[in-house]
């Protein structure tokens, strides 16, 4: 971002916005003397706010956590109002307003809306400065022209954390198309060789004869064989980019299924709840089958010997939600932050592929998913998928 | 025909691997060709009836796409199973709709391989 600008040596980004824009500390004096009129049109402001984004389709539904957070988001937006005209406007401020933006990319806000919605803030403020009943410390104009300031350094950070944002996936993209390259084609040729060397043991093991400790070491070369192919097969799904057999599918259906083929230790339960009434989601049957099978054998493992693991379904607005949950140790604050990150393992026989596709998976259907944090519990992965129709 | 040698052909430009098939279905008692390429293989079709051809997709000068292809008009009653590491590309959904008997992975599951050779019938299909 840096780059773009012409900056000056030492001069942070927050700073160099200020200076573009032309924001000082008389503006800082404005700001502060407009607190007094403000603060107490603070709460009818934020309704306007809200009422607007409410009244539009599509900003209503870009709403984190639906129209029943709307109270408690409109005390955040008074918080922040109250910081806009208090400051003090340094760089725990541009730090502050960047993770503020860092959640609005999060929840994948349209960016086109924020100025939309900044606007609305500008005229209810302006109109506010303009009624002939309200005197100020200093002039309307300096009024006017103050906040104008503010409000655009607000904007410019909220789109900076876009574009950082952005930068970061670019980069992934890139790396990852070269890897994946290079993955494909490796994966592809060691098949032939391990083609070989299953055929072989095939005729080997025919010739054997009763040498238990011969058929032994067999078997060892066979099973080693099978994993080096699951490492394949795992890594070309992770870079496949075949276009999925989308249909509407029951999702209790293709977990039922795959359970069948789960390998859990005898002491582990599995509980699945609320798929009668779940609705069908629209999937690739397989590519499904594939993520559930990878969180539910994680699952199992981080049981051990004994343990509990549950699935549930539900209903959020326009998603199916499916949890995953167990009672193994969770998840350590370090891995937590790279879990979904191809290559991230922690089993001492992982190669770190598992969740990386899970999250292909689920994006490539147009869904999330997170890992949620228990203290004191197991893990808990939460799906979300778009329901059909 | 009971008592008789089934005749079966193999194509793999992988020799280790052709002939490690070959050997495991002489094992049984049949008897196999090997071909490297598609045009080889075509080539021991032109001359013989086999009873079926496993053959893989990728390999020089002919691939298997185009050997199924070739078979139409050289032998069009004979079973063919391919086997490919590239499960899901394209040639191997137009060699589906050309009536293949059934599409192997890499690494060909063997006891699966032998009972699908063994069971095809020629004009069957």
């Amino acid at each position: 971002m840096q780059r773009c600008y012409l900056s000056r040596v030492g001069e942070t980004l927050f700073d160099e916005l200020k200076r573009y824009v032309g924001f000082n500390a008389d503006d800082e004096h404005v700001l502060r003397g407009l607190q007094a009129v403000v603060v107490p049109e603070m709460s009818r402001i934020t309704d306007v706010f809200y009422q607007r984004i409410l009244d539009h389709d599509g900003s209503r539904k870009a709403l984190e956590g639906g129209e029943s957070r709307i109270g408690q988001l409109k005390l955040t937006l008074q918080v922040w109002l109250q910081k806009v005209l208090s400051g003090p406007w340094d760089e725990a401020y541009f730090e502050l307003r960047c993770r503020i933006g860092r959640l609005h990319v999060r929840i994948a806000l349209p960016q086109h809306y924020m100025f939309a919605a900044m606007n609305v803030l500008r005229s209810e403020l302006n109109e506010l400065i303009d009624r002939p009943t309200v005197t100020l410390v200093h002039s309307k104009a300096a009024a006017r022209s103050s906040l104008g300031k503010i409000l655009d350094l607000e904007l410019a950070i909220m789109l900076h954390t876009y574009r950082e944002d952005l930068m970061t996936q670019q980069s992934s993209i890139e790396r990852l198309a070269t890897f994946g390259q290079l993955v494909g084609s490796i994966g592809h040729e060691l098949r032939n060789p391990l083609g070989v060397m299953e055929s072989s043991l095939h005729i080997l093991k025919s010739r054997l004869g009763d040498d238990a400790r011969a058929h032994k070491h067999a078997d060892r070369i066979g099973t080693q064989i099978d994993i080096a192919n699951k490492i394949i097969t795992d890594l070309l799904d992770m870079i496949r980019d075949n276009p999925l057999a989308i249909e509407s599918l029951d999702v209790g259906a293709v977990i039922t299924d795959l359970l069948g083929s789960l390998t859990l230790a005898p002491g582990v339960t599995v509980e699945l709840e609320g798929f009668k009434e779940l609705p069908r989601v629209n999937g690739d049957a397989g590519q499904l089958r594939q993520l559930f099978l990878n969180l539910l054998e994680n699952a199992g493992h981080a049981c051990g010997a004994e343990g509990q693991i549950r699935v549930f379904g539900s209903t959020e607005g326009p998603l199916v939600r499916i949890v995953v949950q167990d009672t193994g140790p969770g998840v350590d604050d370090a891995t937590r932050r790279r879990l979904f990150e191809p290559l991230v393992t922690t089993k001492e026989k992982g190669v770190g592929l598992g969740l990386a596709l899970v999250k292909r998976i689920v994006e490539r259907h147009g869904g999330s998913v997170r890992y949620e944090h228990r203290p004191e519990a197991g893990a808990r992965f939460v799906v979300e998928v778009p329901r059909a129709g | 025909m009971p008592g008789e040698k089934r005749q079966y052909l193999i194509a793999d430009d992988n020799r280790a691997l052709a002939e490690n098939l070959a050997e495991i279905m002489r094992d049984q008692g049949d008897e196999v060709s090997i071909a490297n390429d598609g045009a080889d293989a075509l080539r021991l079709i032109r001359g013989k009836k086999f009873d079926a051809l496993l053959t893989d997709m990728r390999m020089p000068l002919m691939g298997g796409a185009a050997l199924i292809k070739a078979i139409q008009g050289a032998d069009p009653g004979l079973p063919v199973v391919v086997m490919t590491a590239y499960i899901g590309e394209s040639d191997l959904v137009d060699a589906r709709h050309s009536g293949v008997l059934a599409v192997l992975p890499k690494p060909v599951p063997i006891p699966l391989m032998l009972s699908l050779v063994g069971g095809a019938r020629r004009d069957a299909r």
